[in-house]
């Protein structure tokens, strides 16, 4: 650490990391001078806001106004063609014609997204790179509750899911997202927002089994409390049958979990919305990874049992004090369980409080501010399974204070909007984190928008880079014949990693059949996860040659994300999107013995393509199809692979819908993924097929 | 890709120190310079609306365009729009005023009871406004075409009830209260409606 520093100093280098010092001051000069200037401008509102955003829609007809998406991407409703970032919605339509069966397998659809399956469980998930199990720099939530974990920075996807019927939309922003959504928002966010009970009134059964698929089962009960609003009770139970492989072998990744919740939408008077939603769940998993056995001697294929469960409460209020002025409250509280039988346990119980002022004038101004505070607790006992792994300390309570606001300001008939905003959090282990976003959209007319966004955003340090002692691997040495063990040893003073992002975005909505979407990046990393080999040591007679986590990786990204949508006719709908990513790292030219860690088990496809179609054949009869390419992982070696989806869906009448999914029908078998963090033996995954059916009454 | 390095603004630190406290502070002055425009400009007061009440009320507007009122009905040069809602979508929907739909000039009204109806061409109730069954009765009687917001409302006697599904804006008809209003309601309208009631 001294070391470090003193380098820093000696090249005179990091004002953008170290200058808290010295930059603050000079900053917070220029922010007393804009107060004045500002304050010294006349009050000149009128002129500003000549018309709105009504007479655009005014002049739309009655189908292109039923094609105006609204979504949340910024905290607050906005139609999808006003927002300057890269959105993309799933809307819960999408998901049924999708036929998956998991939400990260609803996530293949968006463009730009990596989704791989590393066994029936467990997934890789990421946006613009770093893909890995887990994505330590896409941030994901449903319905307001962060579901990232600390423990390693990600997301346990096994862990979550819901009625994939009641799923409202699922919003995805590509790029940054930090000011709004906060810390580890950093290559992209993922929203996922549920049905508002009074949408899901009556039963709903729906269950599917196939040859993956062991049968899965959800019903929901949704009913009317008197005219205050509506309560819906849900329940779902699946089990995941193990994976064939190659070898006629099977690949030890069976799955099931069940889980029960409701979700209560009230309307209390004219001015108040409040909600409240629930859930308990409990499943086990299974899975190979690759550890040691008890002497350390030799490296040994490992089975593992994974029982987790959990239960959250959210709740939430919305106030409305006048126009274009509410106040919303948010609290929730979250517990979570997990236990790889042979590597470490897990126990997590999160309080977050939230609140959220908005005012409005609809014209030309939109203002948001807020504040949140999270307190996170854990538990993670010494494990004395095959694989060994420890944090120190084993209990850690961590608090975050965060306060935010953005403004979105429009001037010329609201063709030219700025949307500004910046987000503080103070992590008590990883200090203040200022993360600003400078946004601009212009309209050119014609249904043409082109936006541009500079942003930061950091990834807070995790608990695994903080506290973890782990084994990585053993090196026989040749002179003494004792086996060297290679150990991860956390560091306390591991720093955030940091991102500056330059976007430009470019939108055509040529008519109602064809619209174009295409956006381009440019990713600035510092602060990357590295690692440094230390001093060995003799520790119980094992010679122990550490591994030192440091933030002096630096990496580069550049890439474009292309979306076409064509409707040749009102029964066909095809999307297709391409998207390029080039990545870069390297360490830090003062730390030439270290090694990159990001790049050691992260990796994403340079190209992707997916054309996707949507057709109804008849009124009752559907046909789509879902057509992949991507690319090799050259750093995990992961061959390229094309995938084929199709579903038919039969529907005789509204309430009941047969369907027939077919998954990855071009190949046998083919891997999505390698982990080289956890050691999982990720398996191939095959062709599968599974038929469904839905039933409302 | 070597043209976009010139961006990196870790770099500019290492190579040309005082840019990237430039940049830093341009940017922290960037969010203030507008964080205060709020400020400055709040004393300015201008109609209250969101953009989904902008879109109801774009939706309203193009409903007018696909409705027939009965020659009983009298065509005068107005087309009386009333209004029963919260104060957004009354100062969205009064936006409309002014403006020709089939030859007539829309006049937008706001109204608190059943009793001034005769008149009135279109009724847009918000949520919370359709108190009893009265309303519905007189809107009958009066050939109004009745649209609201209102969950399940085309149950209660709406003839054009506006919900969201799918992040867009739908919308339901009861074409059985249209028939018993006279309304005639284009083909295509009954087309583009998520369920009917027939």
């Amino acid at each position: 650490m001294i070391e470090r520093k003193k380098s820093n100093i000696k090249r005179g280098k990091g004002l953008l990391m170290k200058p808290r010092t010295f930059f603050l001051p000079l900053s917070f000069l220029f922010r007393i001078l804009f107060t004045v200037v500002v304050l010294l401008l006349p009050v000149e509102g009128h002129s500003l806001a000549l018309a709105s955003e009504l007479e655009g829609l005014l002049s739309m007809g009655l189908e292109d106004l039923m094609d105006v998406e609204v979504t949340t991407a910024f905290k607050k409703p906005q139609s999808i063609k006003d927002i300057p970032a890269a959105v993309y919605v799933i809307t819960s339509e999408d998901i049924r014609r999708s036929g998956a069966d998991s939400i990260p397998e609803i996530l293949r659809m968006v463009p730009g997204v990596n989704v791989a399956k590393i066994d029936n469980g467990n997934w890789a998930v990421s946006i613009r790179g770093f893909n890995g199990l887990f994505s330590d720099k896409l941030l994901v939530l449903m319905d307001g509750r962060v579901l990232y974990d600390p423990l390693f920075s990600g997301v346990f996807w096994d862990a979550q899911d819901t009625v994939l019927e009641d799923i409202e939309r699922i919003e995805v922003i590509r790029g940054p997202g930090a000011s709004s959504w906060g810390t580890n928002a950093v290559n992209g966010v993922i929203n996922i927002i549920t049905k508002n009970s009074g949408d899901t009134l009556g039963v709903m059964v729906s269950g599917s089994a196939g040859t993956l698929d062991r049968g899965t089962l959800s019903a929901r009960y949704g009913f009317k409390i008197g005219d205050m609003g509506a309560t819906r009770f849900y329940a779902k139970t699946y089990k995941r049958h193990q994976q064939l492989q190659k070898d006629g072998s099977t690949a030890w990744d069976d799955w099931f979990m069940d889980r029960a919740g409701f979700r209560s939408d009230l309307q209390l008077g004219k001015k108040n919305e409040a909600s409240l939603k629930g859930e308990i769940y409990t499943g086990r998993g299974t899975n190979k990874m690759l550890g040691f056995n008890k002497a350390f001697t030799k490296r040994i294929v490992i089975k593992n049992n994974v029982p987790i469960s959990g239960g959250f409460i959210v709740g939430d209020i919305r106030h409305e004090f006048k126009r274009g002025l509410d106040l919303s409250i948010k609290f929730y509280y979250d517990h979570t369980e997990r236990k790889y039988s042979s590597l470490t346990s897990e126990t997590r119980d999160t309080l977050d409080f939230e609140f959220q002022n908005r005012y409005c004038n609809g014209s030309y101004l939109d203002f948001l501010w807020g504040g949140i505070y999270r307190h996170t607790r854990d538990h993670i006992p010494i494990s004395h399974g095959a694989v060994f792994g420890a944090f120190y300390p084993k209990r850690r309570k961590d608090d975050l204070f965060s306060f935010f606001f953005q403004n979105e300001a429009k001037f010329f008939s609201q063709r030219l909007r700025f949307l500004t905003g910046v987000r503080l959090d103070h992590y008590n282990y990883s200090g203040l984190e200022v993360q600003p976003t400078f946004r601009i959209l212009y309209s050119l007319g014609n249904n043409q928008d082109l936006w541009a966004a500079v942003s930061k955003a950091v990834r807070s340090p995790s608990r695994y880079n903080r506290d973890a002692v782990w084994v990585l691997g053993i090196h026989p040495d040749p002179a003494t014949k004792t086996p060297m063990i290679a150990s991860y040893v956390g560091n306390e003073d591991f720093e955030s990693e940091k991102l500056w992002a330059y976007e430009l975005g470019y939108r055509w909505r040529i008519d109602r059949t064809l619209t174009i979407d295409v956006t381009g990046f440019a990713n600035f990393y510092r602060n990357l996860f590295s690692g440094s080999v230390g001093k060995p040591f003799l520790h119980h007679g094992f010679m122990i040659m550490p591994i030192n986590p440091g933030n002096y990786g630096r990496g580069e990204s550049f890439g474009l994300e292309f979306t076409g949508n064509v409707k040749p006719f009102e029964w066909w709908r095809m999307e297709l999107s391409y998207s390029y990513l080039d990545t870069h790292f390297w360490i830090d030219s003062a730390h030439r013995q270290g090694t990159e860690m990001s790049a050691k088990y992260m990796d994403a496809p340079h190209h992707q393509v997916s054309v996707r179609s949507n057709m109804d054949l008849t009124t009752k009869l559907e046909l789509d199809v879902q057509l992949r390419y991507v690319a090799n992982l050259s750093r995990l070696d992961v061959p390229s692979y094309t995938g084929l989806d199709m579903r038919l869906g039969y529907r005789p009448n509204r309430d009941i819908e047969l369907s027939l999914d077919a998954k990855n029908l071009l190949d046998p078998y083919h891997p999505e993924f390698r982990d080289k963090f956890l050691n999982l033996i990720n398996t191939e995954v095959p062709r599968s097929v599974s038929a469904k059916v839905t039933w409302h009454f | 890709m070597a043209l976009l390095k010139i961006l990196n603004p870790y770099k500019w630190a290492q190579t040309v120190p005082s840019w990237s406290r430039v940049l830093n502070c341009g940017l922290w002055g960037g969010v203030l310079l507008f964080s205060f425009l709020v400020t400055s400009r709040v004393l300015a007061r201008e109609p209250v609306v969101s953009s989904e009440s902008e879109l109801k009320t774009a939706f309203v507007f193009q409903f007018t365009k696909y409705v027939k009122w009965p020659e009983s009905k009298g065509h005068d040069k107005r087309l009386v729009v009333a209004v029963a809602a919260d104060d957004e979508m009354v100062d969205a929907l009064s936006r409309l005023d002014g403006r020709t739909s089939q030859g007539r000039t829309i006049v937008v009204i706001p109204v608190d009871d059943a009793s001034k109806l005769e008149d009135v061409d279109l009724l847009y109730l918000g949520k919370g406004y359709i108190a009893d069954g009265d309303i519905i009765k007189k809107a009958i009687k009066y050939h109004i075409l009745t649209i609201s917001d209102e969950n399940d409302a085309i149950q209660k006697g709406i003839i054009i009830g506006l919900y969201m599904a799918d992040s867009r804006l739908r919308f339901n008809i009861n074409l059985r209260i249209a028939t018993k209003s006279e309304l005639n309601l284009s083909s295509r309208l009954l087309k583009l409606a998520g369920s009917l009631i027939k």
